[in-house]
């Protein structure tokens, strides 16, 4: 029982990804890159709808959104580790959750880019004994709900991610709802926003834990170093308070590794029920090594900013937590400078 | 007059940024033909294309996992 929830919401978000084309990425990163703003107003949508949504279920089923949501510090860490995961992203040709879904497809390139992760995770939470006590400890957790009230809070953030779909419509001078335009017979991103959306608080209603996923993969990377005799379990990452929802009876027991793996299958299915399953090799040998150097800035910025561009951002905003905001700043940047390189070295 | 990108093992948004790069050289009327095996490049090239830039698009799934995206170039 402990397992069923994790694994029948990875599917759905698996089998959402893959058929919507929904992607965390291309919502930084083609800002910049080819002035497109349709995935950045789907990844908007998205956070309107769970934050509405996160609210209700604090309040009519008693979920307490502050102890458990994703409400995490906010400091330094959050910066580098957002700065570090959207240059990772860009370079990787993926975030966490697009790096599952497209394994599901068969991309022998996310496959390299998802050992990057576990690597990337695992020495975060080594240099988490660094990070904790000298940033982390003192860095202020910041509930907006608690800063300006409950009424306060939620209309200044539906607004704040009101004007930005907006802003984002002008900026790229397109119809502000183009992303429900149907395309053949996949789902527009904005339907994908929306099942993902819907599926997050839904899954936040019934297990009483939102969305994550790189906490899981971090455990799933600590159980491999621990069979080759790394005392991971020392770690403070493994013990500290702030990630108590992590003690686990053992670290293979961590729910989201079971998240994880079940959106590979969600998206496994999808792709061979559409005919897009293909064991896809990169252009390049070049590919791999982004990949795996993507994959390693992206775990290791996951671990630091205590969530990737699901936990912290998607879940994290959605809790109406600080650091969610902040992350999602500085992935913003850090997806800039990863679209330098990849026009600078990545096209062939 | 068809021009062709082969866009096989290449990722998001690469595809597209070729594209741009082609459509700019070729005379309104010509096609820009894209293969690629790149799932959301199959969707994001269309969206791009006829969003932006009013380009009609069509795709053509052509083996499991590869598509063949027609862009026609406009005055």
């Amino acid at each position: 029982m402990q397992l069923l929830y994790p694994i029948v919401f990875g599917f759905i978000f698996g089998f959402v990804i893959q058929r919507s084309r929904f992607c965390f990425a291309a919502c930084f990163r083609d800002i910049f890159l080819i002035r497109n703003t349709a995935q950045t107003r789907a990844v908007l949508l998205a956070l309107f709808i769970n934050t509405l949504g996160f609210t209700l279920v604090h309040f009519l089923l008693d979920g307490d959104l502050a102890a458990a949501g994703h409400v995490y510090p906010v400091g330094l860490h959050t910066m580098v580790g957002g700065l570090l995961f959207g240059f990772g992203m860009v370079i990787a040709g993926s975030c966490v959750s697009g790096c599952l879904t497209r394994i599901g497809e068969g991309n022998l390139m996310q496959v390299v880019a998802l050992l990057g992760i576990l690597l990337g995770s695992l020495l975060g939470a080594w240099r988490l004994d660094w990070w904790l006590p000298t940033i982390i400890a003192s860095a202020p957790t910041v509930f907006l709900p608690a800063v300006f009230g409950w009424p306060t809070a939620l209309v200044l953030q539906l607004t704040v991610i009101g004007l930005l779909y907006l802003a984002a419509a002008k900026y790229e001078g397109a119809d502000p709802w183009s992303i429900f335009k149907q395309q053949g017979d996949i789902l527009s991103y904005g339907k994908g926003a929306i099942f993902l959306a819907v599926a997050n608080i839904i899954l936040f209603a019934l297990w009483h834990k939102p969305w994550g996923i790189s906490s899981g993969l971090t455990h799933l990377a600590a159980s491999f170093a621990a069979c080759l005799g790394i005392p991971v379990t020392k770690w403070q990452y493994f013990q500290h308070h702030l990630f108590t929802e992590n003690i686990a009876a053992s670290l293979l027991s961590h729910p989201l590794i079971y998240l994880a793996l079940a959106m590979v299958l969600g998206s496994l299915a999808a792709s061979l029920y559409h005919h897009d399953f293909r064991l896809r090799r990169p252009r390049t040998r070049k590919y791999y090594y982004s990949a795996l150097l993507g994959g390693i800035m992206m775990g290791y910025g996951a671990r630091l900013a205590i969530g990737c561009n699901i936990g912290a951002l998607l879940s994290g905003i959605a809790s109406l937590s600080l650091h969610g905001w902040v992350f999602a700043l500085a992935v913003f940047i850090g997806a800039y400078g990863g679209g330098r390189v990849l026009l600078r070295y990545l096209i062939t | 007059m068809d021009h062709r990108i082969d866009a096989i093992g290449e990722f998001c948004p690469i595809p597209i940024i070729k594209a741009e790069v082609k459509l700019t050289q070729v005379k309104p009327g010509d096609r820009v033909i894209i293969k690629t095996d790149h799932t959301c490049s199959s969707a994001s090239v269309i969206s791009h294309f006829e969003s932006k830039y009013n380009y009609p698009c069509s795709a053509r799934q052509i083996d499991d996992g590869i598509w063949e995206i027609t862009i026609l170039k406009q005055v």
